[in-house]
């Protein structure tokens, strides 16, 4: 078989590994930890699996790992776009309210819809994760940033200007 | 396939990714808008430039190199993509950044004041958004779902059901 082909195969094949453990993970009682972070790490061990299966086949009677330089790049690819559909799915506000509408038979007012994403529990949601995470802190009512909050919020803002975004959301 | 011009193709792939945000940038500078199509563009240029540069280096075209440096340089461009998305769209970074500039801000400033247009914004954007790309259409105060909308909602749900996810956003 084509090196070049072979080494692709075995780029897909860890990303399908990948895509059934990140399907029976979600779908575990260990899926209460899922994010991104458990998500990179899954794809970190999946590729290793790839290694696994190689020692185990000796594919093609090459050296250890010869698909290396062109089955990673070519998985990462993979992987990278996947991350982008399923922070999509998992974040979009857009898709919620589409996903609200499909059951709304008869349409469904505007009112309804703000009523259902309330703004107030979305913004409760996220201070409540920042402060969580160590970001915010919150004293008398009121939220400032902590010293690493301060960092991320103070890089963020300047690179905003550098692009010159306005607001958008 | 020839290990060392697919290695020398992805030093190249990750040494001219810098330029990426240079475009960007520039490009957004130059046209005073910030959609997606100048994202496309910069990486376009990125492709183009790590393409000739590594055609330079490397002296001939094989399939083994290209295959790699596009994975790579691919997997850069989705990566800047989710980063520029979360400094652009980021509604937890934009909280942490409206934190920073105010010094502390109370619960009620930042529902009413989010980015100077309130938290309520981000709904009505969104909905204005979806009119506009065909997915919903708006009768009175009523959305209904248009044909489009229904397909990428049905879909939605079933992948957010099947992740366990929950209704996300």
């Amino acid at each position: 078989m084509n090196p070049t082909f072979l080494a692709l195969l075995l780029g897909m094949f860890s990303f399908l590994l990948f895509l059934l453990a990140h399907i029976i993970i979600w779908r575990s009682p260990l899926g209460r930890h899922k994010g991104v972070g458990l998500l990179t790490m899954i794809a970190a061990i999946s590729y290793l699996g790839t290694f696994a299966t190689e020692a185990a086949l000796f594919v093609n009677g090459k050296e250890f790992g010869w698909h290396w330089w062109l089955s990673l790049p070519f998985y990462l690819f993979l992987v990278m776009l996947y991350f982008h559909f399923y922070v999509g799915i998992d974040r979009s506000v857009s898709l919620r309210i589409v996903g609200e509408l499909v059951h709304a038979q008869k349409g469904m007012r505007i009112e309804k819809i703000h009523a259902r994403y309330s703004p107030a529990w979305m913004l409760q949601a996220r201070c409540d994760l920042l402060v969580r995470h160590g970001w915010l802190t919150q004293n008398k009512g009121a939220y400032s940033c902590t010293k690493k909050g301060h960092l991320l919020a103070k890089a963020a803002y300047h690179i905003q200007r550098w692009y010159r975004l306005e607001a958008t959301g | 396939m020839d290990p060392s011009a697919i290695q020398l193709s992805l030093l190249l792939g990750l040494l001219a990714s810098p330029v990426v945000p240079l475009f960007h940038a520039i490009l957004i500078r130059t046209f005073r808008r910030g959609n997606v199509r100048l994202m496309m563009v910069a990486f376009f240029l990125y492709a183009v430039l790590w393409f000739f540069l590594s055609l330079y280096c490397i002296g001939q075209i094989s399939p083994d190199w290209i295959i790699a440096g596009l994975s790579l340089t691919g997997f850069m461009a989705l990566g800047y993509a989710e980063a520029f998305s979360m400094i652009s769209r980021g509604f937890s970074l934009h909280i942490l950044i409206d934190v920073y500039v105010h010094g502390t801000r109370t619960f009620r400033e930042l529902l009413t004041q989010y980015r100077g247009k309130g938290i309520q914004w981000l709904i009505e954007k969104r909905i204005h958004n979806l009119t506009q790309g065909a997915l919903v259409i708006q009768k009175n105060s009523t959305l209904f779902l248009a044909p489009r909308g229904m397909i990428i909602g049905k879909t939605g749900n079933f992948i957010k059901q099947f992740l366990s996810l929950g209704k996300g956003g």
